[in-house]
């Protein structure tokens, strides 16, 4: 979607309005406009508004964001959530399916590029506004298929932006690969980001210390995680990531390896400072809420997520999430920044992973097929 | 910070204080702290193997119907209400959830009748673990495997409890893992009985302790293990499997679901939802015997309404207790699900119970269990057959006196139980456990024949001597071999 030079243009000037949108953002606003029109372009979740009472009449305030009906992220797993017209040309992002199930999200133009926004602001208001490459630790999708991992599409779209490497080939990391584009970087003085999920990352890292290479990172490289922490990480601290890898690369310091928040139901990503502080944009609206009720908890106290991201178009960024996390408005962080942040603790514990009677669940056929 | 610490048992010993603990937190307000087991008392344990089998049986029983009677009756002593003060804490439960489960382990106990009932119907006559008895030819008698290893689930107190009685019944020294899920039941039983009886020999040969999987000292116990009895979800128990070595004998009692099935005459009898809502309420649906769905024979609109006023019922009798923030989210997600996909729902005040009912299994999304019901309506009696398989356990029906229709079919297939609706959590005397007699695998059928002076069914005149057989028998060969 970005190959040609005049789209990338428009996408320039596309993303220079979202910057002066982000500037003087009214959230509220935003957000009531979002639930207007899906409520009136999505059947579905129409539907689904009218069981919880609400539509956007009742939507006056920002004290009434908090009743619009959330849809849990499991919802599209087994539904297509469309806010569009069916014969709008979309891209199916799924998830990985870590969980078993795979969540199909389908994104337009529009939905596509305000995610890709959100990523280059996120780089350049919390990480560095130099040019730099970028080494994803991601397989090179090809975009005449429609449906793709969320995650490497993420990669593709940034190779619009900046000059990218994919080192994963049928499902193998190349790893000599990605070590010469390092020392290849650094001997060059060229700043380079390394893009993949954490426990690919160290397993790079650990790559590199086996063979005895000697990757002189200093203040050149950057970490960008993204895709969460599992459980093949064998209950490694966040603070042990960052050691081990600030010693695999050589880097100045842990304040150049960044975590990112995103699921594939998110059309925005949440990013850490250089303090590893998920910052939140602005025009979303992120709550911890109380499970057996869903208000919002006040600061600090540990909720079940959810997330009102209005910049998506095609579908309802209105998300209940599966994980466990703080929500602090208006913090002030030590990097000097002051924004919503998030804490993310863990992804919540199914009933499935905690007793001995088995669960159902919907893909129950007839007997035990 | 609520903190409890609460000691393991080795050998009927009470062990407070060790180099290392464990610590468990329940919530963010309960903090439970055990201590850990090091080689020292696995060795101790490993000493103790057949210590049992040197006693009757009707010793074991002795110590066990005053521990069952201890815990129905002794109901303002400082163990009897530390335990139920604990079972509330960590487990969340209300107190009458708690007092009722400690009273019917103290039943499953007490009654002297009962215990001996069950060695005869487990093993085809209790005499078999204390005597030689004749059997057909030979004598057969019943040896205790040795030691009996018990990882329990937790979800079910109870069910622990009678996984030791079991082990102990049989003579086998009980060796019990709890379940983080519930240290309290095992810990307390063992208490109670160290209390009542420091130095039985029933008493000696229960022990009560934990690990974490991968611990060093997890191969050493798997290691002196004659039989494992292992309880909980599949991964844990493909893990148990995993490790124990060819010669220890393996009995498993994995992940089940359970149904209910309502027939049209019952469709309109309180009576039949209030017993409905009494076993999906028991253990807040955690047990495998819950019933997960219902299947009503007909429309189903009347039979939800009668089963909303049941479980509201219930809500009173047996309260929920506390929730823990991921069964809270759990409910809440699948009741959003539900919600979304266009599904009918009732539910109670703070989601205490929900009805959901569906057109077909496949609509079907998680169940969270915490008294959460799905319910489907089906043409014929039969068509729930469709749906059981051997991951079914229990399959509860009203009106009772159409299981003849069903239970051949339905148990071919694969339910290991047929109960009726308000009973899936009596045991009746007789009742198997996932299709087996779990006693009747915790022994070593052992025999020995009988000599040549007996003759048998198929000999005409003795003594046997199988020389002469041979040699009678080769004329006949040798004529044979002449004919050809």
């Amino acid at each position: 979607m970005f190959t040609e030079n005049k789209e990338r243009e428009q996408i320039k000037k596309s993303y220079e309005e979202y910057n002066r949108l982000l500037d003087g953002v009214d959230k509220t606003k935003e957000i009531m406009q979002a639930f207007k029109y899906h409520y009136e372009n999505n059947e579905a979740y129409k539907k689904y508004c009218k069981v919880h009472g609400v539509s956007p009449e009742i939507i006056m305030n920002k004290n009434d964001i908090r009743l619009i009906p959330l849809i849990p992220s499991d919802a599209f797993k087994r539904n297509s959530i469309v806010s569009c017209k069916s014969n709008e040309k979309m891209v199916e992002c799924t998830s990985s399916g870590t969980k078993g199930s795979i969540s199909t999200v389908y994104r337009d133009h529009d939905t596509l590029n305000y995610f890709i926004f959100s990523c280059l602001w996120n780089i350049k208001h919390l990480l560095t506004d130099e040019d730099f490459e970028i080494m994803c630790l991601l397989p090179q999708i090809s975009d005449d298929n429609s449906k793709h991992l969320w995650m490497a599409y993420v990669g593709y779209m940034l190779g619009g932006f900046y000059e990218s490497y994919y080192l994963i080939n049928n499902n193998r990391l190349d790893v000599d690969l990605a070590t010469s584009i390092l020392k290849d970087a650094c001997y060059k003085r060229k700043k380079i980001a390394i893009f993949g999920s954490p426990s690919i990352v160290v397993g790079l890292a650990q790559y590199i210390e086996q063979k005895g290479e000697k990757i002189d990172g200093k203040d050149k490289i950057f970490i960008l995680t993204a895709g969460g922490w599992k459980n093949d990480l064998n209950a490694m601290t966040r603070e042990q990531f960052n050691n081990s890898i600030k010693d695999a690369f050589n880097l100045n310091s842990v304040s150049q390896i960044r975590d990112s928040f995103n699921m594939v139901e998110l059309n925005s990503i949440v990013t850490e400072c250089e303090v590893h502080t998920k910052h939140i944009l602005p025009y979303m609206e992120v709550n911890a809420l109380d499970p057996a009720n869903l208000e919002p908890y006040e600061d600090g106290q540990p909720g079940v997520l959810s997330f009102i991201d209005p910049m998506a178009r095609s579908f309802p960024c209105f998300i209940l999430s599966d994980d466990i996390g703080v929500v602090k408005k208006n913090y002030k962080c030590q990097c000097g920044r002051t924004s919503d942040i998030m804490i993310y603790i863990r992804r919540f514990e199914r009933s499935e992973d905690r007793g001995c009677a088995l669960k159902m669940n919907y893909s129950i056929k007839k007997g035990d097929e | 910070m609520d903190r409890i610490k609460l000691p393991i048992i080795i050998c009927g010993e009470i062990v407070e204080t060790a180099k290392d603990y464990h610590v468990f937190r329940y919530g963010n307000s309960v903090e439970l702290t055990i201590p850990k087991i090091n080689s020292k008392h696995i060795n101790k344990i490993r000493e103790q193997r057949f210590m049992l089998n040197n006693h009757n049986v009707q010793e074991i029983i002795s110590a066990l119907v005053k521990v069952g009677r201890f815990w129905r009756t002794e109901t303002q002593n400082r163990i009897y209400l530390s335990a139920v003060d604990t079972l509330c804490r960590v487990k969340g439960y209300d107190s009458k959830m708690a007092i009722r489960e400690l009273n019917i382990i103290g039943s499953t106990c007490a009654q002297i009748a009962g215990l001996y009932d069950l060695l005869d119907l487990e093993l085809g006559n209790r005499f078999y673990i204390d005597e030689w008895l004749p059997r057909g030819d030979v004598f057969v008698h019943a040896q205790p495997m040795g030691n009996a290893l018990n990882i329990v689930a937790g979800n079910v107190p109870v069910s622990s409890i009678m996984s030791i009685i079991r082990c102990l019944l049989t003579k086998n020294q009980a060796i019990a893992k709890f379940s983080q899920k519930d240290p309290v039941t095992l810990i307390y039983f063992a208490q109670s009985l160290n209390y009542l009886l420091p130095e039985n020999i029933v008493t000696k040969n229960l022990s009560v302790l934990y690990w974490e999987g991968g611990d060093e000292i997890e191969q050493s116990v798997y290691d002196m293990s004659d039989v494992v009895c292992a309880w909980g979800r599949g991964s844990s128990i493909n893990e148990i499997r995993s490790k124990i070595g060819a010669h220890t004998r393996f009995l498993e009692f994995g992940p089940k679901v359970s149904y209910a099935l309502i027939g049209k005459e019952s469709i309109d009898d309180m009576q039949v939802a209030i017993d409905l809502a009494h076993d999906i309420s028991l253990y807040n649906q955690q047990a495998c015997f819950s019933p997960q769905v219902v299947f009503v024979e007909g429309k189903t609109d009347l039979f939800v309404k009668r089963l909303e006023q049941a479980l509201s019922l219930y809500n009173d009798l047996l309260p929920i207790g506390s929730r823990d923030i991921d069964t809270e989210f759990d409910i809440m997600r699948v009741k959003k699900m539900a919600q979304f996909e266009g599904l009918k729902i009732q539910c109670g005040d703070n989601n205490g119970w929900m009805i959901i009912s569906i057109d077909r299994v496949e609509r079907i999304y998680e169940s969270p269990l915490n008294r959460v019901i799905y319910v489907m309506s089906i043409k014929s009696f039969d068509e729930c057959l469709d749906y059981v398989s051997p991951s079914t356990q229990v399959l509860s029906i009203s009106p009772w006196d159409r299981n003849k229709e069903i239970r051949e079919e339905a148990t071919l297939k694969g339910v290991s139980k047929i109960t009726e609706i308000g009973l899936i959590e009596s045991v009746r005397n007789g009742a198997t456990h996932d299709d087996i007699y779990p006693m009747h695998e915790m022994v070593r059928w052992v025999c020995v024949e009988r000599g040549k002076d007996y003759w048998g069914k198929f000999i005409e005149d003795g003594p046997l001597d199988t020389t002469k057989w041979l040699m009678q028998n080769r004329n006949q060969i040798e004529k044979i071999s002449l004919v050809m």
